[in-house]
């Protein structure tokens, strides 16, 4: 697909979006009001539905699916797409920037070693059992270190 | 810190101060955590960096219609002989975003920061901006320059694309999203995406991604998961990935991403499933298996289960993992434990990971790391800790590393 088509493609897309848009039902609220900041603190990952036991959602969206079960971290950026105010509502932007950093600086799991419940990635020394993962799945390493926060993995891989 | 991070740095700060009204309350925030750490590396190195991390947030108390953020680190090793790694920084964040409607149907941001929309989970220096047409749908446009590692010159790079998404209420999302990058004015990166939310059945829910890669004319990633709640405390997961490496490795500023060398033709193929079952408030378990299977390389299994407890004081978890796959080094067990305690203004922590290989490597079949912190608390405001790492690799025979960390956070608001 040359870029030329793709820029068209995305022309036609924005097209459609705003014919839809002016024909959409007035009735829908936008968002389930979203508040600044969540009035109870939350002390480990959420699992929303224990509180919120009513249908309505964020983002046309059930509270369910912002559960923060296990497997919620593997797709959390696109939950985020969906309704950046609600993370907002618990985390801080420093939270994010935590582990989405340009450079790498310390390790995550060096800064936050006193919490140990976060299960942060490459505890301990990370060294040799980074070979072995790597081999095993690139892609997990590729999506933080493929094009940035990889200056230390340069002075091994050049 | 570069020049050109400094000239944006200023830049946030004045169009802050040009769209923050006076009248308007705002609640800011200064946090600097400073760490000293010592270690030493495997060719018995001493090291001894000194890492400054400094935050700036300040937003609108009352209507949320903007927020500021900075973010950024230096680093001074006080023991490393060469110059050129002695002194590290970047400017992480800073950015201005500013919502002009209270329901936040707009919202726009100016500086460096993090766009994450479909196809695109990049860090730019630019503009970006979410527009909510209808409840139903809407589009989010970003462009500036990319921030990568510095490989190259900036001259001449750019990055832009959005996203577009239908909604069907309670049933659906469907985006569509690309992403343009330039390198030195030539074409570099044109990647396309499919994001789809899908909520077939009450307890069901589908979501996944496929992207496109119209440089290499190539789909370089689906990853698909179902989830089930056939109970409350119940939730089963089933997950699909595949990921060609030619198509998704196409840019790299890092060497071993090559597919020269993992492999040209090479697709790794994860499926998997995962069960998690929340006993109490307090106790959950989860039972996961992982298969990977690759086009030209021998195939591995990975499985196990892990256990937390969260107390209102007290926090403690155990995993254990087996690693099942054709290569000698993908035959191992994993397992770590750790507890966390709150006693008045301290935390104690202790967290131990195991990797027991079946075949010794560099005569270590057992590979282990321990770590233990302390901190206390002076106040809301500061706090200290004390970290000591201590393990035993293939690398190291015996490694030990210190560390030790303050912080101080004002919050504030006029």
């Amino acid at each position: 697909m040359p870029g030329t088509a793709m820029r068209r493609g995305l022309f036609i897309l924005l097209l459609v979006l705003m014919l839809t848009g002016v024909s959409a039902g007035p009735g829908l609220a936008f968002e389930r009001k979203v508040p600044q900041s969540h009035p109870i603190e939350l002390t480990s990952a959420p699992i929303c539905t224990e509180c919120h036991t009513d249908d309505t959602g964020v983002a046309l969206r059930p509270v369910a699916s912002f559960n923060h079960s296990a497997d919620f971290i593997s797709g959390h950026r696109f939950a985020a797409s969906a309704t950046a105010r609600l993370c907002a509502a618990c985390h801080a932007g420093s939270f994010c920037t935590d582990c989405h950093a340009h450079k790498d600086g310390l390790k995550p799991s060096d800064r936050y070693s006193s919490s140990p419940e976060r299960w942060l990635p490459h505890r301990g020394d990370y060294l040799f059992q980074h070979r072995i993962d790597g081999r095993l799945d690139p892609t997990s390493c590729y999506r933080c270190h493929g094009t940035r926060n990889n200056s230390a993995c340069k002075r091994c891989h050049r | 810190m570069a020049s050109a991070c400094r000239t944006l740095l200023v830049v946030v700060i004045v169009a802050a101060n040009m769209v923050m009204p006076r009248t308007s309350p705002a609640e800011t925030g200064v946090t600097s955590k400073t760490y000293l750490k010592f270690y030493r590396d495997a060719r018995d190195n001493s090291y001894a960096p000194l890492y400054e991390y400094a935050e700036l947030e300040s937003r609108d108390r009352d209507q949320g219609k903007w927020d500021l953020y900075v973010a950024s680190w230096w680093m001074h090793d006080f023991r490393t002989m060469g110059d050129a790694s002695r002194n590290r920084d970047d400017l992480t964040h800073a950015y201005l975003r500013y919502s002009p409607y209270q329901d936040g149907h707009l919202q726009l941001t100016a500086g460096r920061h993090f766009v994450y929309e479909g196809v695109a989970a990049e860090q730019i220096d630019g503009v970006s901006g979410r527009f909510e047409a209808t409840p139903l749908n809407g589009v989010s446009l970003f462009g500036g320059v990319p921030v990568i590692t510095d490989f190259d010159q900036r001259t001449g790079d750019s990055a832009y694309g959005g996203r577009i998404y239908q909604r069907i209420p309670s049933l659906a999302e469907v985006g569509f999203s690309v992403l343009s990058e330039h390198n030195d004015g030539n074409r570099f990166r044109e990647e396309a995406g499919i994001d789809l939310w899908l909520q077939p059945l009450k307890n069901v829910e589908v979501k996944g991604r496929s992207f496109y890669n119209a440089v290499t004319d190539g789909w370089s990633e689906h990853a698909y998961t179902l989830r089930f709640a056939p109970l409350k405390p119940l939730m089963v997961t089933g997950s699909f990935d595949r990921t060609s490496y030619h198509d998704a490795f196409s840019v790299r500023t890092l060497s071993v991403f090559s597919p020269d060398f993992l492999g040209k033709d090479e697709t790794l193929t994860k499926a998997g499933g995962m069960v998690e079952y929340r006993f109490s408030d307090a106790v959950t378990g989860v039972v996961d298996y992982s298969d990977y299977s690759y086009k030209t390389m021998g195939d591995a299994g990975y499985y196990g289960a892990k256990m937390t407890i969260v107390l209102s004081t007290v926090s403690a978890g155990a995993s254990v993992h087996r690693m099942d796959g054709a290569a000698e080094k993908l035959r191992y067990y994993e397992t770590r434990v750790y507890t966390a305690a709150d006693i008045s203004k301290w935390r104690f922590s202790v967290d131990a990971i195991n990797h027991h290989y079946d075949l010794a490597f560099s005569g270590v079949t057992n590979a282990y790391g321990v770590n233990g912190a302390a901190r206390y608390s002076f106040s809301d405001s500061l706090a200290t800790s004390l970290s000591i790492d201590y393990g035993k690799t293939p690398d190291f025979v015996y490694n030990t590393a210190v560390m030790v960390n303050l912080v101080y956070n004002f919050k504030g608001g006029k």
